[in-house]
């Protein structure tokens, strides 16, 4: 299986592993013009723009560490995008799936 | 209500791709009428012999419900859906059929299938063989599917432009040309979200 594969099948399984969990997800590889967002799912009135990273072979934590400040600005603008300006509650998350199992990490612009 | 043996017709169309070996996406858009708000297409790709979803059919004979849930399907069994997303003022700059083109393609970008079955567009300069179907979304399951993913992505960015620009009634008539929202944009002018080319035809801008 390709790297890129494994990144499709990632998404596939964050999107069961949060609809398990009760989210609706709401948006699956959402692209325009300033920016992509992986998975975006809801939680109540609550909305979460969140970064999938498989590693099945990364420790805890190695997909969380992937994601860059940088990164995570560019998150926010995808957020921004999609939300259209319109006042909602909104959370940066990001999924990992590593040997240790699946993690989300629902806030990262906050705490890590 | 949908027809259990409509469903079973799609769903044969794409088994017969699958069977022949072939691996394939199905692209769909909404929005290419409306007066205001962005034009969104889906792609959709499912692994060969993928369970059959209920309810995948024409998105626009199914009530606003019910393709909430089937999208939230599709997320979670599809091995890939990808949505692009092309804004009124983009539309106004390159046409609204180039500008289908261009949400297909960024919709499309990094789907594992050599093979695109598109509703109704061609030459729309995918990295893989097109294959348009008119009326795609009553052929092709994946079609169907990418339909579906399509309008309830594009209806639910149309009720948030309806809390941020209130007075046209985006949440209700998604920024299609009603008498109501005709006559909202008289009386209010039109905002950041709508198209000035599709207006130029009924008041000037």
């Amino acid at each position: 299986m390709s790297s890129y594969q494994e990144g499709l099948t990632g998404e596939g399984l964050a999107a069961d592993y949060l609809v398990k969990r009760g989210y609706t997800v709401v948006a699956r590889r959402f692209r325009s013009r300033t920016g992509e967002v992986d998975l975006v799912a809801r939680q109540g009135n609550t909305l979460y723009f969140i970064e999938v990273k498989y590693r099945p072979r990364g420790r805890l934590g190695s997909g969380l560490q992937a994601v860059t400040p940088d990164k995570r600005q560019r998150l926010k603008q995808a957020a921004r995008h999609y939300l259209k300006g319109a006042p909602s509650a909104y959370f940066i998350g990001c999924l990992e799936i590593t040997r240790a199992g699946v993690w989300f990490y629902p806030d990262i612009l906050h705490e890590v | 209500m949908v027809s259990n043996e409509r469903r079973q017709a799609l769903y044969a169309y794409d088994q017969d791709l699958w069977h022949q070996g072939l691996r394939f996406a199905g692209i769909d858009e909404a929005g290419r009428g409306p007066l205001a708000g962005p034009v969104v297409a889906a792609c959709v790709v499912f692994s060969p012999g993928t369970q059959m979803l209920d309810f995948i059919d024409d998105s626009k004979k199914l009530s606003e419900k019910r393709r909430e849930a089937v999208c939230e399907e599709v997320f979670r069994w599809a091995d890939f859906v990808g949505v692009g997303q092309v804004e009124a003022e983009e539309i106004d700059r390159i046409n609204i059929l180039e500008a289908t083109k261009l949400a297909m393609r960024r919709a499309a970008q990094g789907a594992p299938a050599p093979l695109f079955l598109i509703d109704a567009v061609a030459g729309v300069g995918l990295s893989g063989r097109e294959r348009p179907i008119i009326h795609g979304d009553a052929v092709s399951y994946s079609i169907a599917a990418a339909s579906i993913v399509a309008k309830v992505t594009r209806d639910r960015q149309m009720r948030a432009l309806g809390e941020r620009f209130p007075g046209y009634g985006f949440a209700r008539h998604k920024g299609y040309g009603t008498a109501a929202h005709m006559q909202a944009i008289r009386e209010l002018g039109p905002c950041q979200e709508h198209r000035r080319s599709f207006l130029k035809s009924f008041a000037p801008p």
